[in-house]
């Protein structure tokens, strides 16, 4: 996984956890991040959909609870 | 039919696990063929006209997700899934909420002296007569789900249509869930693993759902009624108990309900999801239904929630649009849970109190505590005395009487004139509410079995059966929904 993806996607999280300190692998889950729930969850796909310039459908959005998972999804959708 | 009856226990598991033992070394199809047909039979045990529904429902829905997912045209692959989107929430209207429906409109047009559906005659008697048909909320939601899924391509399609059958109408799940959706259990369709393993984790999952019911949930169930039902009693106290009461009722009724479900599924090869986790556990209303029926929660909020917030939010983040989706969506868990407007308030209860929550707990990054813990339990029993009472009426009495009636003395008087198995009931609410809140749940739990577990579940199965047997048939809570 491209490294400079990564770094973008860590500082949405940051923004919208609102916690500078906040660091992410491909590995962290929901359960890894306080505070990452239902509602927290919707704000983040719009957020990423907006730094990456992609639009996530319905059966994709169940699906997305680990930092990996979205990022590939991320990298299918731009290549 | 129903799990806790002789003919069930005693006839038809034994011969369904039987035959199909037999068959699974056959062929996978001859299997889940028989699977299905034991399901067919077991839900239209009592009431054939729900071998025609059921027959129907599959029917229809598996020749327009068929057609849906070999289409080519976009507009006709949005057309049928439409239609089976239509079709099943269209029945489930049908049969559940037209005489809500009908009778509130009466009530409405009454202010000018009209009654349009009057339940005597006409259309009218038509709708008074419509029978709500058990599990109806429970399968139509496996439908729905298989068709959205199938629309967005998250899963591929059944296989084969006595795969689909077999989905929709297994036996253990169909009338009371949990709700599958069909990626769940995709793989196991396919080759049901049969194992001793699956087959001893399920007979414990079987016998301890079956002794949750037998053994808990039908104890608390006369104390229970002689508090909410007949006149209740003037004691708040009492009240307040008789909700507690109820609140560790329906727990026992339900997650029995479910393990016993699980434990079948089991033991057929067929892993269902997990409806339960010690929801009682929970320091908040946000975890409770994380914990709590978790197959229809994550059913809401996947194929409800999650799309309407994105809609919402995609128009703009504003407080509005971040809690609009999170009221709508809990005022629809309350009215899948029945035609009514206890059930209106139930949900919007719930709504209500996830909004508070996130706003002056989540958002500010606190922690949730033992006063967190002591809120939820106040909004859980208020949402649980709309749930119980028959209308709103009833439902202010009963807060009416806890509220203003807490201390009263009637409640030495009202406990003394309890009948015997009412103070039976009463008297378990303190041991049960130690097992809700600090012993393990079945999950948690090494299901491998060993010499004095065998005895132990042996001797729990027999003492449920006699009390199943001995006591008169009390249906499970979750039928009526």
């Amino acid at each position: 996984m491209e490294q400079s993806i990564v770094e973008r996607a860590q500082n949405v999280f940051r923004d919208i956890f609102s916690n500078p300190a906040l660091s992410i692998t491909p590995s962290t889950t929901a359960k890894d991040i306080e505070g990452w729930d239902s509602f927290t969850h919707i704000t983040l796909i719009l957020a990423m959909e907006r730094e990456f310039k992609v639009k996530f459908g319905l059966g994709e959005l169940q699906s997305l609870t680990s930092v990996g998972d979205l990022l590939t999804l991320i990298e299918k959708k731009n290549a | 039919m129903v799990f806790v009856s002789e003919i069930f226990l005693f006839y038809f598991l034994p011969l369904v696990l039987l035959v199909a033992y037999f068959l699974r070394r056959k062929s996978v199809i001859l299997y889940l063929g028989w699977l299905s047909v034991a399901s067919v039979v077991f839900y239209s045990w009592e009431t054939p006209f729900y071998f025609l529904l059921i027959v129907f429902c599959v029917l229809s829905n598996w020749f327009l997700t068929s057609r849906m997912h070999q289409s080519q045209d976009a507009t006709l692959r949005r057309s049928l899934f439409l239609g089976v989107l239509i079709l099943n929430v269209g029945m489930l209207i049908f049969f559940k909420y037209t005489k809500f429906l009908a009778t509130n409109f009466n009530q409405l047009t009454g202010v000018f002296g009209i009654q349009l559906f009057d339940p005597a005659f006409g259309v009218g008697r038509f709708i008074n007569n419509i029978v709500f048909p058990l599990g109806i909320s429970f399968y139509t939601f496996h439908l729905l789900s298989y068709a959205i899924d199938l629309y967005v391509k998250k899963i591929t399609p059944a296989r084969t249509f006595i795969e689909f059958v077999c989905y929709v109408t297994f036996f253990p799940q169909l009338v009371a869930g949990p709700i599958v959706r069909y990626s769940e259990i995709q793989k196991d369709l396919g080759r049901p693993e049969t194992n001793h393993v699956n087959i001893q984790a399920g007979t414990v999952f079987f016998i301890i759902g079956l002794a949750k019911k037998a053994l808990i949930a039908d104890s608390l169930a006369p104390f229970v009624n002689c508090v909410f039902d007949g006149g209740g009693t003037g004691s708040g106290l009492l009240t307040l108990l008789g909700t507690v009461a109820y609140a560790f009722q329906i727990y026992f009724d339900f997650s029995g309900y479910s393990e016993m479900a699980v434990g079948m599924g089991l033991m057929l090869g067929i892993k269902l999801p997990q409806n339960f986790n010690s929801p009682y556990k929970s320091k908040s209303v946000t975890e409770f239904w994380r914990r709590w029926h978790m197959t229809l929660s994550f059913w809401f909020r996947d194929y409800l929630f999650f799309p309407l917030s994105m809609r919402y939010l995609s128009a703009g983040n504003t407080e509005l649009n971040r809690y609009l989706p999170v009221l709508i969506v809990m005022v629809l868990i309350g009215f899948w849970h029945g035609a009514g407007w206890t059930f209106f308030m139930f949900g919007l209860i719930y709504g209500i109190a996830l909004i508070a929550e996130d706003v002056l707990i989540f958002r500010k990054k606190k922690k949730t505590s033992a006063i967190t813990q002591i809120w939820f339990w106040c909004v859980m029993l208020s949402a649980y005395i709309l749930f119980r009472s028959t209308d709103l009426k009833a439902a202010g009495g009963v807060f009416h009487t806890i509220f203003f009636n807490l201390l009263n003395k009637s409640f030495f008087h009202d406990v003394k004139s309890l009948p015997l198995d009412a103070l039976i009931g009463g008297a378990l609410i303190a041991p049960v509410a130690w097992m809700v809140l600090f012993q393990k749940n079945v999950y948690e739990m090494d299901k491998r079995l060993t010499l004095s577990k065998a005895i132990l579940l042996s001797v729990l199965f027999i003492v449920s059966v006699y009390f199943l047997l001995a006591r008169d048939y009390i249906p499970f809570l979750y039928f009526q929904f």
